[in-house]
């Protein structure tokens, strides 16, 4: 399983950093073709904030796999080791719950923007809530992950990192 | 009834070590669940529409060209660049942390990041040159903390969005408290070192090295200025500016100084799009949080709070101080920022505070918070840097403590300090 996981992380950085990549380009493009070549584009802005958001979806899934999500550790570290497990268990079960009411929550969302379509791009405005649904569900499975990793005893794989912040 | 509810669940999550973002989603849920007059599809709402602005993608972009700035070697070059402009005053390389992490500031704009760049590289030269170790740390972490205020910073683009203020007056706003600061924490170096309780200075640069130190530093120190001359000049906005920052950074680190390869830029744009999104999820979780705050009536609740125990701005602006002290220590910068802000800011412009003053003051005594002992995020990354025991550096640290509250004060006391500049570039 961590394996397979491993792979989607990946894949997610890939894309992740992909798509930083193009709205960085599009950008320019866009300053390039308004002061030198007196050109205006009119659909940078919605689709770059539209790739950015994406980034944002995915990136938040890449961040709770490396355990990068900033948080609040100064009891939790007081805590003997048996406590401290108990606790990082009781925060994944509630970091579930959170990805469990953002996926809930969202397909309402899909449903209502389904027809709304950006002005300059041929797209639906339910592309948004499509990714926050794909974050919350990769979030959702990298919890599960964590949880099985903590039950059965062993660290989660961002753990050494994190020791040093 | 709500508010309590949200704040009073939200702070028990987090004490419990949920994540920021996630233990508002769930107070948020809790709190529509018995509230029952809110759809739960408003959290969905705002996770999506939350970043749905064009000021936030500066976030990345400028985390992007910093990281790229110091993968480049330019660490080496800054610090030398300040080594023989102060070097030679008395407290000799304190002078030049302080100094040096201008630079730094002017080119990076995560604050985090700057301080594990200048107390990895600054540390062993402050031990070098005589500085103990908790002097030193300490003194890196108050420089840091004023680094904060020198432009670009995300703080600033965050707040500048969320807020509602210009990015670009905020950044121009930061200038002056910053230097302020830098001053104070220098004033107070060369003070301890008459006093013989700091080393002295290093002997003067010739002139010769002080031309090839300046030389060297040209193409980073080329940053700040294309950043400010294009937003200044009408070129572009600051995400634009922030994307042509990325650009001369890449050109800087490939074809120039020829440290940056293809998988370690690849890296760099994975690492920028994991912390976009862990302070993306808090955006969208706050801004949904906030909402709930705000039909709950909390803003106009606090603000009768405040007026009822002052109506005083500046009693008003110090627990303000006071309060984002302890969250800057506790919630690290930015989250803190997304959390209040929105809360208190309508407060502050009941009670005729410029809108400007407010958010810069408080991301400013959010950067001396990230450094209050024993809990500071950015002192305990400095201090497991540099290896210095917490206790050691809260020790060291306390004069330079001391010295960025009083200048808190003076900027809270003089409103003019931080809006005279914006209001001389006509914002």
């Amino acid at each position: 399983m961590t394996q397979a996981l491993d792979w989607l992380e990946r894949l997610i950085g890939f894309v992740a950093a992909m798509l930083v990549l193009a709205f960085t380009v599009i950008i320019l493009v866009d300053v390039v073709c308004r002061y030198w070549l007196l050109y205006s584009l009119s659909w940078p802005a919605e689709l770059t904030i539209l790739l950015f958001q994406w980034t944002c979806f995915l990136g938040a899934a890449l961040a709770l796999r490396r355990g990068a999500h900033f948080g609040l550790d100064i009891l939790v570290s007081m805590l003997s080791p048996r406590q401290r497990t108990a606790g990082a268990l009781l925060s994944l079960l509630l970091v579930g719950a959170a990805n469990v009411v953002i996926i809930v929550a969202c397909v309402p969302m899909i449903r209502k923007a389904q027809y709304s379509i950006y002005p300059t791009l041929p797209l639906s405005h339910a592309i948004v809530y499509y990714g926050v649904l794909a974050s919350a569900v990769l979030m959702l499975v990298f919890t599960v992950e964590q949880g099985v990793l903590r039950l059965r005893g062993e660290a989660p794989r961002h753990e050494p990192a994190a020791e040093g912040v | 009834m709500a508010s309590l509810l949200l704040i009073s669940g939200f702070t028990g999550l987090i004490l419990i070590g949920v994540p920021i973002a996630f233990a508002m989603v769930v107070a948020v849920a809790v709190a529509i669940f018995l509230g029952g007059t809110m759809p739960l599809a408003i959290i969905g709402q705002r996770m999506g529409s939350g970043v749905e602005n064009f000021t936030f993608l500066a976030v990345p972009l400028f985390i992007l060209a910093g990281t790229i700035m110091e993968h480049s070697g330019i660490s080496r070059r800054l610090v030398n660049l300040g080594r023989v402009l102060v070097g030679h005053l008395p407290g000799g390389m304190g002078q030049v942390v302080i100094v040096s992490e201008i630079f730094f500031s002017g080119i990076s704009g995560a604050s985090l990041s700057d301080a594990s760049a200048i107390g990895s590289l600054m540390h062993p030269a402050l031990r070098r040159s005589g500085y103990q170790a908790g002097q030193a740390t300490g003194l890196v972490a108050a420089a840091c903390a004023m680094g904060v205020l020198i432009p670009p910073c995300l703080a600033m683009v965050v707040m500048g969005a969320v807020a509602g203020v210009s990015v670009t007056a905020l950044f121009i706003a930061g200038l002056v408290p910053g230097l302020i600061m830098a001053l104070a924490l220098m004033v107070l170096v060369y003070v301890q070192a008459r006093r013989g309780t700091l080393p002295g200075g290093e002997a003067a640069a010739s002139w010769r090295e002080t031309f090839v130190a300046m030389r060297e530093s040209v193409i980073p120190l080329m940053m700040p200025v294309i950043i400010f001359g294009g937003i200044l000049g009408g070129i572009f906005s600051p995400t634009e500016a922030a994307a042509v920052a990325v650009l001369y950074a890449l050109i800087v680190g490939v074809l120039v100084y020829r440290e940056i390869t293809l998988r370690s830029f690849y890296d760099m744009l994975v690492e920028t799009a994991k912390v976009t999104g862990a302070v993306g999820v808090i955006v969208g979780a706050a801004s949904g949080f906030s909402v709930l705050l705000a039909l709950d009536g909390a803003p106009v609740s606090i603000a009768a709070a405040v007026e009822a125990l002052s109506s005083d701005p500046i009693v008003f602006l110090i627990v303000v101080n006071l309060l984002f002290l302890l969250f800057g220590a506790l919630l690290d910068g930015i989250p803190a920022l997304l959390l209040f802000v929105p809360i208190l800011l309508p407060v502050a412009t009941t009670l005729g505070i410029d809108p400007l003053h407010f958010t810069l003051l408080s991301i400013a005594s959010l950067g001396v918070g990230m450094i209050l002992p024993p809990i500071g995020i950015m002192l305990l990354v400095i201090c497991s840097i540099t290896n210095t025991p917490i206790a050691e550096a809260s020790r060291a640290m306390m004069p330079y403590l001391a010295i960025l509250l009083v200048c808190l004060l003076v900027i809270i006391a003089f409103p003019w300090t931080v809006v005279a500049l914006p209001r001389a570039f006509g914002f």
